[in-house]
């Protein structure tokens, strides 16, 4: 099921790079470690299944296993079940998630009721930024590098 | 590698066109996002389309000044020394400088010499691997000495929202080969570990400012008239200028061999 959700968040996302006129490169097979890639810049999106409208207050969470340099962009994608509208609630580097996210271990409750299951990051999502805003970021370091 | 410029330059006039078409480009470029591309952006998206790519073979090889080390398999096999009662190869690394690329979770094991164990993923930007980091209980050896207790896989977990994408030095690390063959890395009781300093790009939003040419020549000349400085006062003599366009220029004057950096972190002129 949850791959399902991930299917339709990166066909989402796909449809906005589209309509972006943002050239793209999709995974190269099913379990890909990126989803996306625009030049070589590699695009991981996640998908998260809820039954409300995004608020800045929210958390969006990763497994901290998952979070790794070799993805310079994770993309987060909200999914309201009640009313199936799919919605990119921001993009953060790997950085940004360390260095604005919370590490929650293994064990650890939110507020008596959710469990993790492992290591996770945990950004709130008006820490996150727009998408176009961190692929701007990445692309002006290429940009850049190639002085 | 060609710079962005340089491409599209060429391209203009491969392609018979004008500085025009391109500005028309960057603006059609930047109103598609809804204007949330800088000019800088765009271009590279525009030159990204048209055939240029960024040079895979430029990653960063060193920080403070030393080359990372080279984790391939037939580079390792230098390093291994005896053999272990199970008749495996095994060595050991002095000095191992390599980049972090992912921290797994800590996994309790149930060995007497390993009580806790964390995978972390590293490169040399190249080749990737894992590094076994363990929990190493105290011990008392044959010899009656005692063996301190040596815990990187709670140092790890420790400083892992952190970690990711740094460089880190370790002392005295373990080759193994296994059974398959292949060569393992992993820390014993002397293993040290060092995170160093490193030009973390990606952390600091770039200035929209492009760098120009004097600001390069004014930082290349203060660090030819000082025996040594350090990037932080760099970027307090020069206020007006990003801290990271500053880490950029220094990486240039290095890379084009005109300065290193020395253990202490400052930069001299060669």
């Amino acid at each position: 099921m949850a791959e399902e959700y991930g299917d339709r968040g990166e066909l989402y996302f796909s449809h906005l790079l589209d309509i972006w006129d943002i050239r793209y490169q999709p995974k190269p097979y099913k379990t890909s470690k990126w989803d996306f890639k625009i030049m070589d810049i590699y695009i991981d999106v996640k998908t998260l299944i809820n039954n409300y409208r995004p608020n800045p207050n929210y958390y969006v969470n990763i497994a901290a296993l998952q979070l790794t340099a070799n993805i310079d962009i994770y993309a987060f994608v909200f999914f309201n079940q009640t009313n199936s509208r799919i919605e990119l609630v921001g993009a953060a580097t790997p950085y940004t998630i360390q260095e604005k996210g919370a590490l929650k271990r293994k064990g650890d409750t939110e507020n008596g009721k959710f469990k993790y299951l492992c290591d996770t990051y945990v950004v709130q999502l008006a820490d996150l930024d727009q998408f176009v805003t961190v692929l701007d970021r990445c692309l002006c370091s290429k940009y850049r590098g190639s002085l | 590698m060609v710079s962005v410029d340089e491409f599209l330059k060429q391209y203009i006039a491969d392609q018979a066109k004008d500085e025009k078409w391109l500005a028309t480009k960057i603006q059609q470029k930047k109103d598609s996002v809804g204007g949330l591309l800088s000019d800088e952006g765009a271009k590279c998206l525009i030159a990204g389309e048209r055939g240029w790519q960024t040079d895979v073979a430029d990653e960063e090889y060193y920080v403070e000044g030393r080359y990372m080390t080279a984790l391939d398999q037939d580079l390792l096999k230098v390093y291994l020394t005896g053999k272990a009662e199970s008749g495996k190869s095994r060595g050991r690394i002095e000095t191992l400088i390599t980049k972090v690329i992912s921290v797994g979770d800590a996994k309790e094991t149930a060995s007497q010499y390993s009580t806790s164990t964390t995978g972390v993923k590293v490169t040399d930007g190249k080749i990737q691997t894992w590094i076994n980091f363990h929990d190493k209980p105290a011990f008392t050896s044959r010899k009656d000495t005692a063996i301190p207790g040596n815990y990187l896989s709670k140092e790890i977990q420790m400083i892992r929202s952190g970690i990711i994408g740094r460089t880190i030095e370790l002392r005295n690390v373990d080759v193994w080969e296994t059974q398959a063959g292949t060569l393992n890395l992993s820390t014993n009781n002397f293993t040290k570990l060092k995170v160093m300093k490193d030009l973390k790009e990606g952390v600091n939003p770039p200035s929209n400012k492009p760098i120009t040419d004097d600001a390069h020549t004014t930082i290349y000349n203060y660090i030819f008239s000082n025996k040594g400085v350090s990037i932080d006062e760099l970027a307090r003599t020069f206020t007006d200028l990003d801290r990271l366009d500053i880490e950029l220029m220094v990486k240039d004057i290095i890379d084009s061999g005109e300065a290193y950096i020395t253990n202490d972190g400052l930069i001299k002129a060669m």
